[in-house]
């Protein structure tokens, strides 16, 4: 449903904005909240247009408080709106997406359309980043391309959403100096400094190993020193790792996504590293509940915890496995 | 129940998640009874297996255990699908030592004349509701009773009532051949909103209700029903997330050697691990028995790493 904001929003971009892209803009956005059909011709297009400005951007991208940064979504795009109900709506608020937009839940498209159309129309108010989710290999495995075939009938959409993955930042600076590095998975022993983040070549699909494919995939633990993780990708580490990180790069903190938190966020380390999750009830049936994280311009944090959005399960489009039990 | 809906979701492709839980449930559930097996140390040993369904445990035991006689129960309509699946098949009716006869059904009346019952010299495949538990005279007159025997319920029981749970259990004691053993696996609630969320989930997504999913909701309890309420013995309790070495604190690799550990994690990579542990620790394996001593598990596992509890 569109609130006032919104529909004011939609008749500017209708009568003043700046010329038909903005017009048609504006009425993707509304119609994917509203989970109407989008022309694969308007996908394509958007994913072009998207493209553009991530190519631009470096593969750490720099980002000024105030933010509100975000975990995983997967796919529950009703959550994803009462999402940006809680920290309001962007333009207002301006947002760090740590990845996962993709994959488990059922919407996974409309989110990340929605996203993507957000970047397109306000693009220094959302950053994105890539999540290990955003890969051919693993959305050909949990989900998102049965979606897009289930939804469009070929491979079409499913290639144009993957090439802009290629395309997405490896990971965030808030703040500056002394600020918040943000990462979808967390540290890798190939990366001892953000600059050499900032030199790898990302434009392609994630590797196996290695630094780029650590980034997106590692998990914080009581470990000593890196330990293999029982993902099957990424690394362990440990809180001397982490302040090793903290103090060579100069921050203060590392926000990264994840791992489903049943609080919605959980701050580990001395407070030197937090998870946020933010999918709520995650696949419809964990029972968490989900959170965003505000930075302000003191460096200061703000939670705001938020619930799953009433949705009953014999609603759902399919009932394919995603809420099996074994049983 | 139709065959075709069978198929279909035998080959649908599952999350790895769900193909990880079904791997470490087999292999967990058949370490269990081929140590049983073992332990029993006797000519023949007897497996009893409760709302078996379309399990195939059945033939590949049978197939590598010639000392092995193999009792099946479940609905009649159950029953006769599998047995016609069975005497419809050469390898099948080879390994369960009766004939290969191609039936064909082409109406419901046709199938509800199938004798629902399979009886061989190794095999037994009964059609019975398992809360009739006046039935079980006929149903058990084929138990040998001296042979060692484990019953087994692979979310089986979780469907019955915990009267007939308990009425069930004390009946196999009752008519106990010398040497029995349970062993259960099945999902349990532990009080969370994981455990909230599931059970109305399966309610109202599926139609499930489970009983002794909130009845015995932990291992606790269900290690005081097990040992106090039924009278078993040499009870072992773990859950699945335990065996799959994801549980903290022991994080030793679970009953899976790290090497291979390592090897399954490369097959498929696991996306969301507190996810998968999440789901696994609802899900429990109980051993119990009466003639305490069939499972030496101070032998075949001295370090004591499978169990949580005993
Ligand atoms: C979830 S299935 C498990 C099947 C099999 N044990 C396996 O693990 O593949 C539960 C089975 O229990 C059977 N069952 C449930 N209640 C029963 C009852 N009262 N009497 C006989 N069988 C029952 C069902 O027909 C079904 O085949
Ligand atoms: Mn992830």
């Amino acid at each position: 449903m569109l609130n006032l904001d919104e529909y004011v929003d939609v008749l500017k971009g209708c009568t003043r904005g700046t010329g038909k892209t903005t017009n048609i803009l504006s009425r993707t956005i509304v119609n994917i909240r509203q989970c109407k059909h989008i022309p694969e011709a308007d996908v394509a297009e958007l994913c072009s247009k998207v493209i553009e400005i991530l190519i631009e951007e470096p593969n750490i991208q720099h980002v000024d408080t105030p933010v509100t940064i975000c975990g995983d979504i997967h796919g529950q795009l009703h959550d994803l709106l009462t999402l940006l109900a809680t920290g309001n709506e962007c333009p207002e608020t301006q947002y760090l997406f740590l990845g996962d937009f993709v994959d488990r839940g059922f919407y996974s498209l409309e989110c990340f359309l929605l996203l993507i159309a957000l970047k397109v129309r306000y693009p220094d108010r959302i950053t994105l980043i890539r999540g290990n989710h955003e890969l051919r290999q693993i959305t050909t495995v949990y989900g998102f391309y049965d979606e897009c075939v289930r939804k469009y009938g070929s491979v079409n959409v499913w290639r144009f959403c993957s090439e802009v993955f290629d395309y997405l930042s490896l990971g965030a600076l808030v703040g500056g100096k002394g600020g918040v590095f943000c990462i979808h998975g967390g540290l890798s022993p190939d990366i001892d400094t953000i600059d050499q983040i900032r030199i790898l070549d990302r434009k392609q699909e994630v590797p196996h190993e290695g630094g780029m494919c650590d980034l997106l995939w590692s998990d914080p633990d009581d470990v000593p020193g890196w330990a293999v993780l029982p993902r099957g990708a990424g690394f362990l580490f440990g809180e001397n790792e982490v302040n090793q990180f903290l103090h060579t790069n100069d921050v203060s903190l590392i926000a990264r996504a994840h791992q489903l938190v049943m609080e919605g966020y959980k701050e580990i380390f001395g407070e030197k590293l937090v998870t946020v999750w933010s999918a709520p009830n995650y696949c419809y049936r964990c029972g968490n509940v989900a959170s965003v994280l505000t930075i302000d311009d003191n460096l200061q944090r703000n939670y705001k915890v938020f619930e799953a959005a009433n949705q009953d399960i014999t609603e759902l489009p399919t009932k394919r496995s995603t809420n099996d039990y074994f049983v | 129940m139709s065959s075709q809906r069978i198929l279909r979701e035998a080959f649908q492709n599952k999350l790895p998640l769900i193909n990880r839980g079904t791997y470490l449930r087999t292999m967990s559930l058949d370490w269990v009874m081929e140590e049983f097996t073992k332990n029993a140390a006797d000519e023949r040993v007897q497996i009893i297996s409760l709302g078996s369904g379309m399990d195939t445990r059945s033939f590949t035991m049978l197939k590598k255990y010639k000392n092995m006689t193999y009792h099946e129960i479940d609905f009649p309509e159950s029953t006769r699908i599998k047995k016609l699946a069975i005497t419809n098949n050469q390898q099948l009716s080879q390994i369960v030592n009766t004939k290969h006869v191609t039936v064909e059904i082409n109406s419901a009346q046709g199938f509800q004349r199938v004798n629902c019952d399979l009886h061989t010299s190794n095999y037994h495949l009964y059609g019975r509701d398992l809360r009739q538990v006046e039935e079980y005279s006929t149903l058990l007159k084929d138990f040998d009773h001296k042979v060692p025997t484990l019953v087994l319920s692979e979310c089986c029981l979780c469907y019955l009532p915990m009267e007939d749970n308990e009425r069930l259990i004390t009946k196999f004691r009752e008519m106990s051949p010398d040497l029995l053993g349970f062993l259960i696996y099945e999902p349990m609630a532990l009080g969370d909103n994981f455990g909230k969320t599931m059970k109305s989930n399966l309610q109202k997504g599926k139609g499930i209700k489970l009983p002794t999913f909130e009845s015995l909701p932990d291992l606790d309890v269900r290690l005081s029903f097990l040992r106090d309420t039924c009278g078993f013995e040499n009870i072992r309790l773990t859950d699945l997330s335990y065996v799959g070495g994801y549980s903290k604190p022991t994080n030793k690799g679970g009953w899976i050697e790290f090497k291979e550990l390592y090897r399954i994690s490369r097959l498929e990579w696991i996306d969301e691990v507190e996810e998968i542990t999440l789901l696994l620790k609802h899900y429990c394996l109980c051993y119990g028995e009466y003639t305490n001593g069939v499972m030496k598990f101070e032998e075949s596992d001295p370090k004591e790493y499978r169990w949580i509890k005993s």
